[in-house]
């Protein structure tokens, strides 16, 4: 029964978008949701943004979102598409300005009991080690060969240079590098910016937090990734800071004038795309895996930050036994081989914007103890909310183009947020829990309470009910770190 | 006030207004700057910006753009003076933009966004 103009009911927590919504529209919309995520979503132009993303070129079954869904950038955040790589199209509007964002989970080897009392002191050691903060310049400054080695090996150039270990990379989507990345399709001004950048957390919704695993509900999985109930694990979130906000500033206008070149009819400008296997496509795909690499090599080098701030408040042998459970990308295209439809496996332009990976067990890309168990799927929920780890299900893979969802999402504008908002009450309402907050800016703070989210526990229990992902275990914050 | 901040879910949007073309970029100016630096430092330091487009809108995202790489490097910009301003097959703009290195940021702006205006515009800012 059609409940609005726009969408159906398709089955439980599936919502579609018929394809003869709109004019142009290549294949129907999809929204993963309960009704009420896709009412909000409805409210804020984002459902508008899915019919939008239908009627790109090449696109392939659906345009996509997950119930973390919201008003983005061209694509809603939490936007899902495949397109054909010989006849479809690469967008930088569904892939977002922070390229290869995303998140990273460490488990330490200390549980909560241990760790409690050295709370504060911990926090202010990874405030110290950790440069955060609106404009934040890192230790390392890099130009010439050094950074393009950076934007073409990722998070191996980090390891080569002494952060972190060989085997972290093995538990990074991707292993932390893009094999196509090439330095020289990145503008001299990208490279200014993120010259000083390499190991900064940044602002925004980027932060640092200590977590302890509070519940687990699968113990087979959670014991073959190291995981235990009191474990204390940190996350941490931040991307490829101004570097790929300028490579996207960057291919936005040269898709700008793609678009025209190659008669791309366009319902949004901020959907400007080239031809994957164009020139410019082709460009944009390259600087887009140097962005990713910058990101993934970022994140490896906070974890290196993570250890000694750890060495310094516990002892040595503590930041050397915390590991790299898992990295998960959400702003990022890859090329992956998918059923598109039965018996035609192709590979295919999946695009994540706001959005995670969530490949199943046995599948090809995953190796070791993913192989086995699945992709981990590192799903942080809002400051003072619990997070989740999650692992990849086949249903993704028949579903999903292999995604899922990537976080909360956002309900309230940032302004908002802080006009609503009072920093006492959050600090106390934080400490009511035995959260500890330290953040650089207390408008910041207030821009991502927890109000500001949705119920990051409706968000997981869609993509659970939906067959995309399965609950492995719930993290509750104890610390964090805003930039 | 030539400029207001507008609700956005995840980004930043300004709605700005002026008499004229120079009122417009400047009001642009004044708003990211107000928006993003909570100490303007001493002493100026003046670029010339010289940028074409195919059309109007890409000059205004080239332009903004510009502004954005140098508040990246803690560039507060103050002024702006509009040299030239041509509109046609090529879209043409000359400016000097002043700013005040060494300023204190106190929120990212990380990109402007595209997005569809007329003589009294909204933008969006990546945040």
């Amino acid at each position: 029964m059609a409940s609005s103009p726009l969408w159906n009911k398709r089955d439980e927590y599936i919502y579609e978008i018929p394809k003869g919504t709109r004019e142009g529209m290549n294949v129907p919309g999809v929204i993963f949701g309960s009704e009420e995520i896709v009412r909000q979503a409805e409210s804020d132009k984002a459902l508008e943004q899915v019919i939008n993303v239908a009627t790109l070129p090449g696109i392939l079954n659906y345009s996509m979102a997950m119930p973390d869904i919201h008003w983005g950038y061209g694509f809603p955040i939490g936007g899902v598409a495949a397109f054909d790589i010989d006849n479809g199209v690469i967008t930088p509007g569904g892939i977002g300005f922070d390229i290869n964002c995303g998140v990273r989970l460490l488990s330490t080897p200390m549980d909560e009991e241990e760790l409690r009392p050295k709370l504060l002191s911990l926090l202010n050691a990874l405030f110290m080690e950790v440069p955060s903060g609106v404009g934040s310049q890192g230790f390392l400054k890099l130009r010439g060969k050094e950074l393009n080695g950076v934007l073409e090996k990722g998070a191996m150039w980090a390891v080569e240079n002494g952060f972190g270990y060989d085997s972290d990379l093995s538990g990074i989507e991707s292993q932390g590098h893009m094999d196509g990345a090439d330095s020289e399709k990145v503008s001299s001004k990208a490279k200014e910016r993120g010259s000083d950048q390499l190991g900064t957390l940044g602002s925004g919704n980027h932060f640092l937090e200590v977590q302890v695993v509070r519940h687990i509900y699968d113990q087979t999985i959670a014991e073959q990734w190291g995981l235990h109930v009191n474990q204390v694990v940190i996350m941490l979130h931040t991307g490829s800071r101004g570097l790929g906000h300028q490579v996207a500033t960057d291919y936005i206008d040269v898709m700008l004038r793609a678009s025209k070149k190659y008669g791309i009819k366009l319902v949004d400008k901020q959907l400007a795309a080239a031809p994957f296997k164009s020139e410019e496509g082709q460009n944009y795909w390259s600087a887009m895996q140097c962005a990713s690499n910058y990101a993934w090599a970022n994140r490896q080098i906070i974890t290196h930050y993570v250890r000694n701030a750890l060495n310094k408040v516990f002892g040595k042998d503590v930041g050397e036994q915390t590991r790299v459970v898992y990295d998960v990308a959400h702003n990022i295209a890859k090329v992956e081989k998918h059923q598109v439809r039965e018996g035609l496996n192709l590979d295919v332009l999946v695009h994540r914007k706001g959005a995670t990976r969530s490949f199943p067990a046995g599948h090809d890309a995953l190796a070791g103890v993913f192989k086995e168990t699945g992709q981990p799927v590192i799903i942080p929920g809002s400051m003072g909310t619990s997070s989740y780890l999650l692992v990849g299900m086949r249903k993704s893979m028949e579903m999903s183009f292999g995604s899922t969802c990537h976080g909360a999402g956002r309900v309230m504008s940032r302004k908002e947020a802080v006009r609503r908002g009072d920093y006492n009450v959050l600090i106390s309402h934080l400490n009511e829990q035995g959260i500890l907050l330290k953040s650089t800016d207390r408008e910041t703070a207030l821009e991502e309470a927890p109000e500001a989210y949705k119920n990051v526990d409706e968000v997981v229990d869609v993509v659970e009910k939906v067959g995309l992902n399965k609950k492995v275990a719930q993290m509750c914050p104890m610390g964090v770190v805003k930039g | 006030m030539p400029y207001t901040f507008l609700d956005h879910t995840a980004d930043l949007g300004v709605a700005i207004s002026g008499e004229c073309m120079e009122e417009l970029f400047q009001s642009c100016v004044d708003a990211l700057r107000d928006w993003s630096f909570s100490e303007v430092g001493n002493g100026t330091l003046v670029h010339n910006i010289e940028l074409s487009a195919e059309s109007e809108m890409e000059l205004w995202f080239k332009f903004l753009n510009e502004i954005v790489f140098f508040m990246d490097k803690n560039e507060a910009p103050t002024h702006v003076t509009l040299k030239e301003y041509h509109l046609g097959a090529v879209c043409y703009l000359r400016a000097e933009l002043t700013v005040v290195p060494d300023s204190k940021r106190k929120q990212d702006i990380k990109a402007f966004t595209l997005h569809d205006f007329g003589f009294q515009m909204q933008l969006v800012f990546d945040v």
